[in-house]
């Protein structure tokens, strides 16, 4: 029997822990309990840590957010643009059939067997002050952000962005250290900050995403004997990807009902605030482009049309 | 379960046999890594928790702390604490000794550390005391009890660092020590005016101040309120984060040690290096506590120890009465941060699966901490006091001190039984 | 060194949204606690339990203290080359700061040579007799 020690940097019931051992489920009825995950009652490294403990073997399978490391992953960061997708299930299912497509993608993640890529929902402008409802409303307040393109989305917005870690939201809100935060529905809940949020602005498609790989360590994958390797394989790529994205959306509905419970009152941006936001964060894409040709990706520019229509595609 | 207790015991071994803490811990923890996961994960993962420890944002709140603590002692703001306590109180009997636990309490309020604010106190209240007559047993006591509500009363370094290894809000953590630490400061009176009325010669009573006086006293002690103000204020007023707050009380503490010509260029670069030092020593210690407790997590211990608990058919309270127990008696021969950071790996996960809360934990553990550095034959406060002051014995320190550790004792008795001491506070701030 | 250390702390009381001074905080501390190490191993700080050695007859103990000296040394060469090494793929990989994308090797390389000075210093320290605790102001408690 094969023991894969499995690691996760969020509490057990978050969506991602929960999508982790669902796979682990999966993974062990494929291959008839030949295989199990021992899930660690605590994480091997903090978030930014993750990607090099499953690369040197710390913990077997993890996942991680690719801007947690800057520099080390470019060509993810195609899945952080504006206006991708409204849910996370098909846009994770897009991203993980074309990076695995694309050879260069993976060449990013030497050392790592990669399981599937994966994005979370739509990016949701929340705060405490007041109605964003027009471009200026997001360069009047002061905002926190996590790393990655949704640092240089908010930059070339014009926001006040201070880049701290998720889990300090609680702090720099209730204290009105900052006013309002970037986050996916689901964070509102697993930080605890529904209660403070009196303000949401939704996008069509979101304001930003963001990339994870979910991820096994390379030497445990080729070590696998062929029938546990079988098992694995059929529980990855987009399977994998599929059971992250579902996870994702389950709860991000049920941080709606929560923003509805708690009177939060959500302004859907208006045309003229898509089309502001567009305009700023055009740049970024050619930006993307050049970065991902230096990265040998030269033809970057169909790949993201390509993953645009993929996300069409699987929405339907 | 078997790997991790070979694990302690050879830790305990190493440290016995006089091997530094953190190459002991950190030693283990990488060959335990190494045995359970492979060398290469061991060693790599050995790097990463050197490096990560390191970039840790929320860690400088440590250093700017030490810092802080560093400056506020030269800035001879502990005089001013004491002379306005002095001017009350000073003409009662044992007066000197309540205005010096009052003082001391003050001090605690802008400094992290139990050892600096007794050091600090010690040069400042002992001689006032020597000179009016009180007795060296009845001093010693209260300097060195008095100290320790410098780890109390927020600002504390030994919070800081529990929260750090238990992922604990340092916030809530400082927050929850302000009821305890007065509360202490207020049995320390107590147990002062126990010893005086039974034996008034360990105290005689000194001249009283007029009022005049007592204001201008009074006035004296602006500086360090507008310290704690502006800190703690700044904390929980939500204009700035713990961390920050430590940055800005550095500065603020600088800027009055400055402004009264304490601070001379070479005394400057003095105290920046004792702190980055501090600093430095304590970084190791976290480092290699980071990587025993990884290897604990790897071995069967948390889940073990969890069942043994469940099916063990001790109560709740009373198993968190028996760490309790185990601690101040580990406290009379440990180093108190040893002791906290051997015991966390293994209690801390216990405590939380019994459903307490990891705040009321902390301040236990804080509690533990001072009465182990007054509790003999070795605590920390007591030594510093020791070297601080040559011509009294250690004896006379120990006779002193005891009163003040069953004073301790029966704080941590009423924090136990009554949670809402240490939670009220922080449960304000959700 | 810790000058510029104390620099982060009197900007933020002028004005607390310096972008990326919490970055330059965590680079600042790094340097802060790398370049202390060595003087901490110099004046024997680093926390240990002496309760036994008033017992010990004093030859054991300088025994004692220069073999630990020794393994300690080894252990901090050893650890410096680790470093060296992982500073080394950080820099293949060209891993910056979020913020102000700052290269982090560099930074390592740094921590890789501050340990094994330290390493070195207790090399020196094994021909020296223990020495006790310096005690006072610098403890952390
Ligand atoms: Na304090
Ligand atoms: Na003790």
């Amino acid at each position: 029997q094969t023991v894969l020690t499995v690691s996760s940097w969020v509490p057990p019931t978050h969506a991602l822990s929960v999508a982790q051992k669902e796979w682990c489920d999966l993974v062990e009825k494929n291959a008839a309990g030949k295989v199990r995950c021992n899930v660690l009652p605590r994480a091997v490294a903090n978030p930014p840590g993750t990607y090099d403990a499953v690369k040197n073997g710390l913990a077997d399978v993890s996942f991680t957010v690719h801007g947690y490391t800057p520099g080390r992953f470019v060509l993810t960061q195609m899945a952080e643009f504006p206006f991708l997708g409204d849910q996370s299930e098909p846009i994770s299912v897009a991203f993980n059939r074309v990076a695995m497509k694309h050879p260069q993608f993976l060449q990013e993640h030497q050392g790592v067997h990669v399981l599937a890529f994966f994005t979370h929902g739509p990016g949701i402008v929340f705060n405490t002050k007041r109605p964003v409802t027009k471009l200026e409303d997001l360069q009047g307040l002061k905002w926190r952000v996590g790393g990655g393109m949704v640092n240089e989305i908010a930059k070339a917005l014009g926001m006040n962005v201070t880049l701290k870690p998720a889990p300090d939201s609680y702090e720099l809100l209730s204290g009105g250290v900052m006013d309002g935060t970037l986050f996916p529905a689901e964070s509102i809940e697993s930080f605890k900050i529904d209660k403070l949020i009196k303000y949401a602005t939704t996008f069509p498609g979101g304001l930003y995403n963001t990339s994870f790989v979910f991820m096994m360590n390379q030497a445990t994958y080729d070590k696998l004997d062929p029938a546990a390797k079988k098992a694995v394989d059929a529980a990855s790529g987009e399977v994998a990807a599929r059971i992250m994205g579902r996870n994702w959306d389950k709860v991000d509905r049920r941080a709606y009902a929560l923003m509805q419970a708690n009177n939060v009152q959500v302004t859907k941006a208006d045309a003229k605030f898509v089309a502001d936001v567009k305009a700023r964060t055009a740049p970024l894409e050619q930006r993307w482009f050049d970065d991902a040709k230096a990265k040998g990706l030269p033809n970057a520019d169909k790949v993201l049309a390509e993953f645009r229509s993929e996300i069409a595609k699987a929405s339907k | 379960m078997i790997a991790a207790l070979a694990g302690f015991a050879l830790v305990f071994l190493l440290a016995v046999l006089r091997v530094p803490l953190s190459f002991a811990m950190g030693g283990v923890g990488l060959v335990g890594i190494g045995l359970t996961r492979g060398w290469e994960p061991a060693l790599a993962s050995t790097a990463q928790v050197v490096y990560e420890t390191g970039f840790a944002y929320t860690l400088s709140v440590i250093p700017l702390f030490i810092l802080m603590g560093n400056f506020v002692a030269r800035a001879g703001l502990a005089q001013e604490l004491f002379a306005a306590a002095y001017a009350f109180i000073g003409h009662r009997r044992g007066g000197l000794a309540h205005a010096t636990v009052a003082a001391c309490a003050g001090f605690g309020a802008i400094c992290g550390s139990s050892i600096a604010t007794a050091a600090t106190m010690g040069k400042v209240a002992y001689p006032s005391m020597k000179e009016l007559g009180y007795s060296d047993t009845l001093s010693m006591g209260v300097i060195a009890a008095g100290g320790t509500l410098g780890i109390m009363i927020p600002p504390s370094t030994i919070m800081v660092i529990y929260g750090i290894i238990t992922e604990t809000n340092i916030g809530k953590l400082f927050a929850a020590g302000v009821i305890p630490g007065l509360a202490s400061a207020a049995l320390m009176m107590a147990g002062i005016a126990w010893i005086t009325a039974r034996d008034p010669a360990h105290a005689p009573a000194g001249p009283r101040s007029s009022w005049p006086e007592r204001w201008k006293a009074l006035r004296g002690i602006w500086g360090v309120l507008v310290l704690v103000i502006v800190v703690l204020g700044g904390i929980y007023g939500g204009i700035f984060t713990a961390t920050e707050g430590a940055g800005i009380g550095a500065a603020g503490a600088f800027l009055f040690a400055v402004a009264r010509r304490r601070l001379t260029l070479a005394q400057l670069a003095e105290v920046l290096v004792e702190s980055a030092r501090t600093t430095a020593m304590l970084f190791t210690l976290l480092i290699a506590a980071t990587l025993f407790a990884n290897f604990v997590n790897f071995t069967s211990m948390p889940g073990d120890l969890k069942a043994l608990i469940t099916t063990s058919g001790l109560s709740p309270p009373m198993i968190v009465v028996a760490m309790m127990v185990i601690y101040v008696i580990l406290g009379t021969v440990m180093e108190e941060l040893t002791m906290v950071l051997l015991t966390i790996p293994l209690f801390f996960p216990i405590v939380t699966a019994l459903g307490y809360d990891p705040v009321w934990f902390g301040v236990l553990i804080v509690m533990v901490v001072q009465i182990g550095l007054i509790s003999p034959p070795v605590g920390m406060n007591m030594f510093v006091l020791n070297a601080l002051l040559p011509g009294v014995g250690l004896g006379a320190i120990y006779r002193g001190c005891w009163p003040f550790v069953f004073v301790l004792v029966l704080m941590l008795g009423l924090l136990i039984a009554f949670p809402s001491l240490s939670l009220w506070l922080p449960s304000l701030m959700r | 060194m810790a000058l510029t250390f104390f620099d982060v702390g009197g900007r933020k009381l002028l004005d607390n949204s310096i972008p990326g001074s919490l970055e330059l905080t965590e680079l600042l501390m790094v340097v802060v606690i790398f370049a202390a190490l060595p003087l901490v191993s110099l004046r024997g700080e680093h926390v240990l339990f002496d309760s036994f050695d008033t017992y010990l007859p004093p030859r054991v103990l300088r025994l004692q203290k220069a073999v630990i000296d020794l393994l300690i040394a080894v252990a901090l060469l050893s650890l410096a080359v680790l470093m060296w090494k992982t500073a080394g793929e950080f820099a293949a990989t060209g891993e910056t700061t979020a913020q102000l994308k700052i290269p982090k090797a560099p930074f390592l390389y740094g921590m890789a040579v501050l340990c094994g000075l330290a390493g070195v210093v207790h090399l020196r320290l094994i021909a020296r007799p223990p020495a006790a605790l310096a005690e006072g102001e610098g403890v952390a408690l």
